[in-house]
């Protein structure tokens, strides 16, 4: 500025000095430059201070949370992990939450990506040219535009009017109109609190509840779905003898037990029972053996030493209950070492019940795990969608080109040449998509039921549970224990939000891994 | 092999009438076919997509035309139908207490307003500033470190941000256990003395916060939405051409004019649909409100003056959708087909953001070589 503001440079000088600017007056007054530079340094001291704000407040947050969930998570860990819902704080765990979530993440994967990949390729690589299909692709493009703006909340109301209820309208629900894998059983109790299964044909032949008679034996299994066993019906007259003879045992045995308490009274000196379990496993022979009903010796003893305590009352157990429940048990060991696992009653009532195999269907789908992973679905597929675009237009158009010259078809250079390259892409943002469902609760809000008590999920070959089933996820047991008046609860939350964390941190390193590993080949 | 039928050309070649011929003859029918079927498919993923937005639009505004239908019975016994006029201009919501029940969309709105407005005061200038200093300023090892920051942020579910809020914000606000004061007893003037012989004290609550408060609930979605408006505006900024910098750098000005007088104005776009796109977040963010801003809706009709009180609680449009889903309301009942109204409201208002979001950056977006 300075030489073009200045025709004359100093020509004695080779070298210009400090004072140059001082020298011929000049029409333009040099702009103090302190201020500006102030200004410029104030600026980023502010955006600095910006930028340790956002650290400070995620500090804050991880430091707030592990200060309450830390200590809570670790004491019992693996009841965390493992346990259901508790009225007690300290004993509630997640692990139908934990259960909830896997599951809802499989049926999100197994629509979302197909879905997403093939929308997107639908719009990199299939533009159409009439200008018609043009508009309206550009249409499609735009919506899932909107779509990834709509708040989740309105996709949980469309999850529980469309795939819960398959109504337009959200008060027309009902039982569902179709199931799919769903078994009727007769019950009948068997002596000894055993319980037998025989499958019919319809939900009407199970409501008419026969009795028990002895045409059915062979149709008869101990459990849901279990191999038919070879089971007895006994007329009472049969039942009767059997009964006296087990309680006349179980009597025999607790006299016995009263005796020897008695005999360590002796002098009226309350002395603590010694009784060990070779002692009660000799008492228990000396009566069971001599009538022929003995079960096994060992399970006979272990009760008997039970027994033996409870009648003694020395160990806080609360007496009387104790020991009726273990005379009961002594009994069902007992009859159940008769045969009675194996024997119903003639005349039992049969109880009608419904059992649900494990790939169960019913359409309306109801409130279940697959209703869930449906929604969750529609929350992510716009993620999916835009992240697999990108991907796929990332792969470079002349290897497109490559492919259709060695005499591909379109979707032989799609499938064979564009898809494989966009892998990386398209499962980075499908991790972080899924990242994203694993943390979605509102619209799971008025689909979960929060605080069940079982594992929710298909098990094949181990009775209960189906997708139908309801269910929990983690980001809603945090929600519900956050509310919860109790402050115990408060801690869970915490130690439930680490574990979500744990799991989210988990799935963006793997997704940064693959991004990391992908860009350095290329 | 040692004498050669014709010629000297070794194995017959595609030029051999006599074998046939190996492009030719193979049947493409069927690769057609799958063609065919392959781009069947990928339409009916792209259907899908648009049929979800139908079907959105369908269901809410299906039932919210049942809701507009619905007569209830008022204080007085007489039935009254809820009307659409009532619903757009009703200054009072009170679907569930009360006697009279009253269906005016504005307080839900102002609520909304109220959390969105705190949010955005709290991430629009911070993230802001944050995306200039990372695309101005700050060197590749700094980036390394803010980057990932706000991308673990991004990652975090709102529920746990909601906790935050509950567990975190809300006490910090309410209660200042480090700063006791004594009582004051009004009449005498003199510091009420307790039975230890002390006078008494408790924590200071300057404010008067409630338990579940406005500013606590929109601090968190401000937190929520911090990484959004940093990294969109990032990227507005980042895309601006280097050209330009250099330019503004070779006539004279400090990082500070360049930043503010060249760069932003150039990505003015790209950051206006980035604040729409934070706004929108903000306006339909659900768990946080939920947990940390109550379950009362400032009652414009009768104070109009709550709708510039951030100290105490509020409902936004999301949290009265939460409220009824949860509740044991009876699912033909009035206040359920309210819902319906409100989420197409709040699908409405986000749905315009998106798309103005969209227009603005497609429409004023400098193009640059």
């Amino acid at each position: 500025m300075t030489s073009l503001a200045n025709p004359q440079p100093p020509p004695a000088k080779p070298a210009p000095t400090p004072a140059a600017p001082a020298a011929p007056p000049s029409k333009y007054t040099p702009r103090p430059n302190a201020p500006r530079m102030a200004k410029d340094k104030y600026f980023q001291v502010l955006c600095i201070a910006a930028a340790l704000l956002a650290i400070v407040v995620l500090l804050t947050l991880i430091l707030a949370i592990t200060y309450r969930g830390g200590p809570r998570l670790f004491m019992h860990f693996g009841e965390f992990l493992t346990g259901f819902h508790s009225s007690d704080p300290l004993m509630a765990g997640m692990a139908p939450a934990i259960a909830g979530t896997i599951w809802l993440l499989v049926i999100c994967a197994i629509t979302a990506i197909p879905l997403g990949v093939g929308t997107a390729v639908l719009l990199e690589e299939y533009q159409p040219k009439h200008p018609t299909l043009r508009r309206l692709h550009g249409f499609v493009q735009m919506n899932i535009t909107n779509l990834a703006g709509v708040p989740s909340i309105v996709y949980g109301i469309l999850g529980l009017t469309v795939f819960a209820n398959f109504v337009l309208f959200a008060d027309r629900t009902g039982d569902p109109w179709i199931k799919v894998g769903q078994a009727w059983y007769y019950t009948y109790q068997g002596l000894g609190d055993t319980f037998f299964y025989a499958e019919t044909a319809s939900e009407e032949s199970a409501m008419s509840g026969r009795p028990a008679s002895a045409d059915q034996v062979f149709l008869v299994a101990p459990r849901p779905g279990a191999d038919v066993a070879d089971v007895q019906v006994l007329t009472p007259d049969e039942v009767a003898p059997l009964r006296a003879s087990v309680d006349r045992n179980v009597d025999l045995l607790e006299d016995r037990i009263k005796d020897e308490i008695r005999a360590s009274q002796i002098n009226g000196k309350r002395e603590p029972a010694v009784i060990d379990e070779t002692k009660a496993a000799a008492m228990a022979e000396a009566v069971f053996v001599g009538a022929d009903l003995s079960a096994d010796p060992q399970r006979l003893a272990e009760i008997a030493t039970a027994q033996f305590l409870a009648m003694d009352g020395l160990k806080g157990m609360p007496l009387v209950r104790a020991r009726r429940a273990l005379t009961a048990e002594l009994k069902d060991v007992e009859l159940i070492a008769a045969g009675a696992d194996m024997i119903i009653a003639a005349g039992t009532a049969a109880t009608p019940i419904d059992h649900r195999r494990w790939y169960y269907v019913q359409l309306p789908f109801g409130r279940g795990l697959f209703t869930g992973g449906l929604t969750l679905m529609l929350v992510i597929l716009p993620i999916i969608i835009v992240s697999s675009q990108e991907a796929v237009r990332s792969v470079p158009p002349s290897v497109r080109a490559g492919a259709l010259a060695l005499g591909g078809t379109k979707w032989q250079s799609i499938s064979k040449v564009v898809l494989p390259g966009a892998i990386p892409g398209i499962c980075t943002g499908s991790i972080l998509a899924m990242s994203r469902a694993i943390g979605e609760a509102a619209p799971l809000l008025m689909l979960g039921a929060v605080f069940i008590t079982f594992v929710p999920g298909p098990k094949p070959g181990f009775g209960d549970g189906t997708l139908m089933d309801s269910f929990s996820a983690m980001p809603l047991q945090i929600f519900k224990w956050t509310g919860m008046p109790k402050e115990g609860f408060r801690d869970a939350a915490a130690a439930g939000i680490i574990v979500l964390l744990a799991v989210l941190l988990t799935f963006n390193a793997v997704a940064v891994f693959i991004r990391q590993k992908y860009t350095q080949k290329n | 092999m040692t004498a050669l039928p014709r010629g000297s050309s070794l194995p017959a070649g595609p030029s051999d009438s006599s074998a046939p011929r190996r492009g030719r003859e193979r049947n493409t029918k069927l690769r057609d076919v799958r063609e065919r079927c392959v781009v069947g498919l990928l339409i009916a993923c792209g259907v899908f997509t648009v049929g979800t937005m139908v079907m959105i639009l369908y269901i809410l505004l299906s039932n919210a035309a049942d809701f507009f239908g619905h007569t209830i019975t008022d204080v007085a016994g007489d039935e009254v139908t809820v009307t659409l006029g009532e619903f757009l201009t009703g200054l009072e919501w009170n679907p569930l207490l009360g006697a009279e029940k009253h269906f005016g969309i504005w307080p839900l709105i102002a609520g909304t307003l109220q959390v969105a407005t705190v949010a955005m005061l709290f991430a629009l200038p911070l993230g802001l500033m944050v995306a200039i200093w990372l695309s101005e300023y700050a060197s590749p090892k700094v980036r390394a470190v803010i980057k990932p920051v706000l991308e673990v942020i991004a990652g975090v579910p709102t529920v746990v941000f909601g906790f935050f809020a509950l567990t975190f914000i809300t006490p910090v606000l309410l209660r200042w256990d480090w700063l006791q004061v004594t009582i004051v007893d009004e009449a005498t003037g003199q510091p009420v003395i307790g039975s230890d012989g002390n006078p008494v004290t408790q924590a200071w609550n300057p404010l008067d916060f409630g338990t579940y408060n406005v500013l606590s609930a929109g601090l968190a979605v401000g937190i929520m939405c911090l990484p959004i408006v940093t990294s969109l505006s990032e990227d507005a900024l980042r895309a601006v051409p280097r050209a330009l910098r250099e330019g503004s750098y070779g006539l004279g000005s400090s990082r500070f004019e360049t930043a503010t007088k060249v760069v932003l104005p150039a990505a003015l776009s790209g950051i206006v649909a980035a604040f729409l796109l934070a706004i929108a977040r903000a306006v339909g963010e659900t768990m946080i409100v939920a947990l940390a801003a109550g379950s009362l809706p400032p009652n414009l009709g009768e104070d109009p003056g709550s709708l510039f009180d951030i100290t105490t609680d509020t409902q936004t449009m999301t949290g009265f959708i939460v409220q009824i889903f949860l509740g044991d309301v009876s699912h033909a009942s009035v206040e359920y087909y309210s819902v319906f109204a409100v989420a197409f409201m709040l699908f409405l208002i986000t749905l315009i953001l998106t798309v103005f979001g969209g227009v603005i950056r497609k429409r004023f977006r400098q193009a640059y070589d």
